[in-house]
């Protein structure tokens, strides 16, 4: 970076700042319709049903991003007033608005199951679009009026998620190879997919959860930053100054935790991208953390 | 075969002996070392408690926290004595004097707030911050042929090079979890506390420190809903072991030393009582501990 960019990330001006909104939400809308369309993926893996034609239909999508949408909002902690449904209809709207301008519903139903790579494309349109939207997220919080825990979090879910997707890009890629060839193949195929995906369900699962846990932080800024029910997930600059700090620390300690723990099901069968340790500043944040222990062994709480 | 006891009997270690572990160079080091690889190979099952498992995220999310806070407070307090953007000043050797003059200010903004021993924990763990900065001014000043650096760019970098030690450290402990098989227990999955265990921890047991009452009530807890012998593992002499025998005597609960708690957790086992029936025969009402709802919690 360039040290004027450096300078505006971190005191954004006011035009900046509105940018930044605006880009925000047109990242989030993307890259929760881009999980969507992932999941809706694995879900009809998961149940044989990946080259089913009765999976590409404007009805089948609905009912997965209804179902997806349901699970991000489930257990959010709301302001009075504020209900789950009314989160739920306002990023379902989010995602519409998203299939709408990008012709997506005619182009699911264009899927024809036993054409060379229709069903890998539209898979890899997900996971591209996810891995070209996520870096962009993180940066946003990097902002001081942000808690620096959050950008620093984020930022790990993120390269975790892009290490993730490489991998089950990598996985899927043999989809093309097991793809049905004629009508006849179809229920074969969609079991061999099925057991093909078998190994990594428990890594699928936990990315998915994790995902959702990234949405929740952002969704339960926003909520809490609204002056009313309108401006529920619309343009506006977001704050923590009304986000209660019980549900913001609930919230991190969800995401941080169900971060590890895709890590972990990941480095079962994939290495993960390493970020470059600097030596002084290991040392440091190993001192930090020796400091902060002490507390308790002395018995001392405040 | 391997002895019943190992895969029926729960070890919870505590935030400080997981923390020494992923740490790797504590003091206690070779008592947590002795823990965890025999706890590998003997199969024993660990357990981390809910309070034990957010401590620990919490301490590495919090730490990193403050190293980039501090990063963002020398930046706050140079800025002001500088009449430029810190981008258009070189990270030159004679910053080292500012960071030295902006130290003072910037231990009493971040302590502001804090009172007591974490006043001056806090003040100890600026000195880091602050190591941070003059060493990165002296390499870069050692450093030929690439183009200098500005002040800006120094803290910048600063700031984002902890997001290598923040997700190395966050990874150690997720390695930990799958080393040990450590397993997690969501409070809900457990009776409640009785209204008035913190109360006996507190007075009976003399546990001073709130946190450790409430992984002392954590751990007693599983153990009257699971029925199953339940240790705490810990170096921590001055609230737990100190008081290990006051809190078997009112709560069955083993407190052990990392060292020992294989053999004493052996002979708990052995005694051939489960808890309930260990707490009937001792005249211990464990009803008084938890809250014992009408319809059994499902098993976890």
């Amino acid at each position: 970076l360039e040290p004027s960019e450096v300078l505006q990330l971190d005191h954004p001006t006011k035009n900046s700042e509105d940018d930044g909104v605006s880009k925000q939400y047109a990242l989030l809308r993307d890259s929760m319709s881009a999980s969507a369309l992932g999941s809706f993926f694995w879900d009809a893996a998961e149940k044989a049903k990946l080259f089913s034609p009765s999976t590409y239909t404007i009805a089948s999508w609905q009912h997965h991003v209804y179902t997806f949408l349901s699970s991000v909002v489930e257990g959010l902690s709301l302001p009075p007033g504020v209900t789950t449904l009314t989160v739920q209809e306002r990023l379902q709207a989010a995602v519409n608005e998203w299939a709408d301008e990008h012709d997506f519903l005619k182009e699911i139903e264009r899927v024809e199951v036993t054409e060379s790579g229709q069903v890998r494309k539209l898979f890899d349109r997900a996971r591209t679009m996810n891995s070209e939207r996520l870096p962009q997220f993180a940066e946003f919080f990097r902002s001081e009026e942000y808690p620096s825990t959050l950008w620093i979090e984020l930022d790990r879910a993120i390269s975790t998620y892009l290490d993730g997707l490489t991998f089950i890009g990598q996985r899927m890629g043999v989809w093309k190879s097991r793809r049905p060839r004629r009508l006849s193949e179809v229920f074969s195929r969609n079991r061999l997919t099925k057991l093909m995906v078998e190994p990594i369900q428990e890594m699928l699962e936990s990315f998915l959860a994790s995902i959702m846990e990234f949405y929740r932080i952002f969704i339960t800024m926003d909520v809490w930053s609204s002056n009313s029910l309108k401006e529920i997930l619309q343009e506006k600059n977001i704050h923590l100054e009304r986000v209660p700090p019980e549900l913001f620390e609930e919230r991190m300690f969800r995401l941080q935790e169900s971060v590890t723990e895709v890590r972990q099901n990941l480095l079962r069968f994939t290495p993960l991208s390493k970020l470059q340790i600097d030596p002084t500043v290991e040392r440091s944040f190993r001192d930090i953390v020796q400091v902060m222990i002490s507390e308790r062994a002395s018995g001392e709480r405040q | 075969l391997p002895e019943k006891w190992i895969s029926a009997t729960r070890l919870c270690p505590d935030a400080n002996v997981i923390l020494e572990k992923v740490l790797k160079d504590s003091p206690f080091g070779a008592k947590v070392d002795f823990y965890c690889d025999m706890s590998k190979k003997l199969g024993t099952v660990s357990l981390l408690l809910p309070a034990v498992h957010r401590e620990v995220n919490s301490i590495i999310r919090s730490c990193a926290g403050f190293f980039i806070d501090g990063v963002r407070t020398y930046r706050k307090v140079i800025s002001a004595s500088f009449d430029k953007p810190l981008d258009q000043i070189p990270a030159g050797l004679e910053i080292v004097r500012t960071i030295r003059l902006s130290t003072p200010e910037v231990r009493k903004r971040i302590c502001s707030g804090w009172s007591g021993s974490k006043r001056e924990k806090a003040s100890s763990a600026v000195g880091e911050v602050e190591a941070v900065l003059v060493e990165g001014l002296y390499l870069g000043a050692n450093k030929t042929g690439s183009k200098p650096r500005t002040l800006g760019q120094l803290l910048d970098e600063t700031e984002l090079k902890m997001r290598g030690p923040y997700s190395e450290y966050n990874d150690r402990y997720g390695n930990l979890i799958t080393d040990l098989k450590a397993l997690t227990v969501p409070e809900n999955k457990m009776h409640p506390s009785s209204s008035t265990i913190d109360q006996m921890l507190q007075e009976d047991c003399n546990i001073a420190n709130n946190g450790d009452r409430i992984i002392v009530s954590q751990a007693v807890r599983f153990m009257f809903t699971q029925n199953t012998w339940t240790a705490i593992v810990t170096n921590d002499h001055e609230d737990l072991l100190s008081n290990k025998g006051k809190i078997e005597k009112h709560c069955l609960l083993l407190i052990c030393d990392p060292l020992y708690v294989f053999d004493e957790m052996r002979e708990k086992f052995q005694s051939g009582l489960a808890p309930i029936e260990a707490a009937a025969q001792s005249s211990i009402d464990y009803r008084q501990l938890v809250r014992v709802p009408s319809v059994p919690s499902r098993i976890v």
